[in-house]
């Protein structure tokens, strides 16, 4: 007779042993469950009947733990040998409340190739911070029906259509608008840069020239320069009263915006008469034109102190008419912009 | 001061044009107003230009070429220029005399010193150009023979502004021949009051004979020798220049509105009605006022509008002015 001799210690070791193995596979695998039950990949198509070469939507989402690195498929611009990514447009992510995180990602898609056409299931992945094991997890597959357009046969056969033109766009047309008008406006600047170099008009260039004298320091600067030519000493009466009723009549065109140069003595007179002129001063103006009329029309020689008397009357003139100091500034800023000197 | 000549000149022409004053005055006692119509007679008269006269009817247009003639003594015909008229009515003609057994000359009334051609765009255009011709040549021929007309030889023709149906306008080289054209209007209320006073009295007042026809020959050639100074003939060629090329005097506004400018015979007759303005004004020289004062009768019919002027409502008188205004007076 064999007698079994049981070792109570031993029994109740081996018993826990069994118990925490058995533990512990249990937690395992209840935690892969949660895991692999949290991340999940979807596909979605708009529809599985198109037509050769007609573009539908492909959505793909993806959930995963938050954190996680992923293992997105369509890497390249084609799905199968022919299921083709027309346009991939921009993906969404969104947080989710149970701490999962969607990518939702869709795409533009065609095919050229008629008949049933698969996508096959589409393998994600993720990896967690901290773990060296990656999770996958597949889509679905999808089928999509691509048909051939219905022929009639009994219809006549026409010849193909040429391609169609695509319009253009703005942003096509851009870079050509600014060329062209590049090309305007440089046409433009050398035109009006040429134009004012024709008539001598460069602001920029002729800026010193521009600069006019006031009206006053003009006439008094003219009458003394016709003083020192000594004109009526060597028997030039008449241009010596020309050119001395020709500054006195610029000086009243610009200091009283009378037309004198294009007036005859008697109309200078009865237009500077309504203004504040001195009689004494203006009487003596008269005597001096007409003086120049005869000498200019007549062939008139005054005496020698006639002749430097109108040129002194024209002086007192000038002074007496000269704008006060506070008109002259004022002037002076007009004469800056005035560009057509006369003188 | 003046130079020699010129001054000589001067006298001159205050002794030769002192019967201007003696003019005026007896042309004043059966003219009242009308002083731009009676001064332009006279140019007319003095440097031998004829005058087309524009005028409503009533003017005293009759009356002053008519008392004009008796003054200076000088014949005077009035034609009145109706459709049917014909250039032998005008001229003269040959007439069959069965006494003589020959033909024999019939002047015509233009064989006068003043002629009134009364209305003158109502004939039509071969008898304006056979007055015209006379006026231009100052000779008629009749038959084989040519007619010398009497001097002073002083056409007045008159136009109606208001009555254009039926009527044969002048041609533009026809128009050119008249020295100046005048425009004449409305006396103002005293003169009309004068006017009226004069005529309801029973004598209308009478002008004397005061001058001979050879007094008038010999002022015109004094008139000739008035000084015009190379200056001047500058200011006159501008004006001129300007009324045919009006962008060169700043005028651009103008250009395209013009279509014919003054003719050479503008600036011509420009010069010698200015000498004969300073004659009356008893001057020996010209002065730039002389030819602002004559510019626009000279040269009123010598400017042709474009139909943009005319569709603007642009005068010639608006053109003449503004060459005034912007060709520099020497």
């Amino acid at each position: 007779m064999i007698y079994y001799k049981f070792d109570v210690n031993m029994m109740r070791e081996t018993y826990m042993k069994n118990f925490l193995i058995r533990l512990l596979v249990l937690i395992f695998c209840l935690w892969t469950g949660v895991v692999m039950a949290q991340s999940r990949a979807d596909i979605r198509i708009d529809t599985t009947q198109i037509r050769t070469g007609e573009q539908i939507s492909l959505l793909l989402e993806y959930r995963f733990p938050k954190g996680s690195k992923i293992d997105w498929p369509l890497k390249a611009d084609t799905i199968t040998k022919t299921i083709e990514i027309v346009r991939k447009l921009k993906a969404d992510t969104i947080t989710n409340s149970d701490g999962l995180t969607s990518i939702r990602q869709r795409y533009i898609i065609t095919s050229f190739d008629s008949g049933p056409q698969v996508i096959p299931p589409l393998r994600f992945g993720y990896l967690m911070q901290g773990d060296s094991t990656a999770m996958y997890t597949e889509t679905e597959a999808a089928l999509i029906m691509v048909n051939t357009p219905e022929v009639d046969t009994t219809q006549v056969i026409k010849a193909i259509k040429s391609p169609l033109s695509a319009p253009l766009s703005f942003w096509e047309l851009l870079p050509w608008l600014i060329r062209i008008w590049s090309f305007i406006g440089l046409v433009l600047i050398v035109f009006v840069i040429y134009y004012y170099y024709k008539k001598g008009r460069l602001p920029l260039l002729n800026q010193n020239k521009n600069v006019r004298l006031p009206a006053d320091d003009e006439a008094m600067l003219g009458l003394e320069n016709l003083r020192l030519k000594k004109l009526w000493q060597n028997g030039y009466y008449k241009l010596y009263f020309s050119e001395m009723t020709d500054i006195i009549r610029l000086y009243i065109e610009r200091r009283f915006d009378v037309m004198a140069v294009e007036m005859t003595t008697e109309e200078i007179m009865t237009n500077i008469k309504p203004l504040s002129i001195n009689k004494e001063v203006s009487s003596k103006l008269h005597e001096v034109l007409q003086l120049a009329d005869l000498v200019k029309f007549a062939k008139a020689e005054p005496m020698p102190l006639e002749s430097d008397l109108s040129l002194q009357h024209c002086i007192d003139f000038v002074k007496e008419t000269a704008p006060s100091p506070e008109d002259s500034k004022e002037e002076e800023t007009e004469n800056k912009t005035d560009k057509n000197p006369k003188l | 001061m003046i130079h020699t000549d010129i001054k000589e000149l001067n006298e001159k022409i205050q002794r030769e044009s002192a019967f201007v004053d003696i003019l005026r005055l007896e042309m004043n006692k059966v003219i009242v107003g009308q002083k731009h119509m009676v001064d332009r007679l006279m140019i007319g008269l003095l440097s031998n230009g004829h005058i087309l006269l524009e005028g409503v009817p009533g003017l005293a247009k009759t009356l002053a070429i008519k008392s004009l003639a008796n003054i200076i003594d000088a014949r005077f015909s009035r034609i009145q220029f109706t459709p049917d008229l014909l250039p032998a009515d005008l001229l003269g003609t040959l007439i069959y005399s069965q006494k003589k057994e020959e033909f024999i000359v019939r002047k015509g009334p233009i064989f006068a010193n003043f002629i009134l051609a009364d209305e003158i765009n109502r004939s039509p255009a071969k008898v304006q150009s056979a007055l015209l011709e006379a006026m231009q040549e100052r000779q008629v021929t009749i038959g084989d023979t040519t007619y010398k007309l009497d001097e002073p030889f002083l056409v007045l023709a008159t136009q109606n502004p208001i009555e254009q149906e039926g009527t044969y306008p002048l041609p533009e080289a026809q128009i050119d021949r008249f020295m100046l054209k005048v425009v004449i209007s409305y006396p103002d209320k005293e003169e009309e009051k004068m006017i009226l006073r004069q005529n309801i009295q029973n004598e209308f007042p009478k002008t004397s004979t005061i001058l001979k026809p050879a007094d008038i020959m010999n002022a015109r050639a004094v008139v000739r020798e008035v000084y015009l100074d190379e200056k001047i003939e500058n200011y006159i060629t501008d004006i001129v220049f300007a009324s045919r090329y009006p962008e060169k005097y700043k005028l651009e506004r103008f250009t395209g509105m013009i279509s014919y400018g003054g003719s050479p015979r503008a600036s011509i007759n420009l010069a010698l009605a200015s000498k004969a303005y300073a004659f009356i004004k008893r001057r020996g020289y010209v002065i730039p006022e002389d030819v602002r004062a004559i510019a626009h009768d000279v040269m009123r019919h010598r400017i042709g509008l474009s139909y943009e002027a005319e569709a603007e409502n642009i005068t010639t008188e608006e053109i003449i002015n503004a060459i005034l205004n912007a060709v520099e007076v020497p």
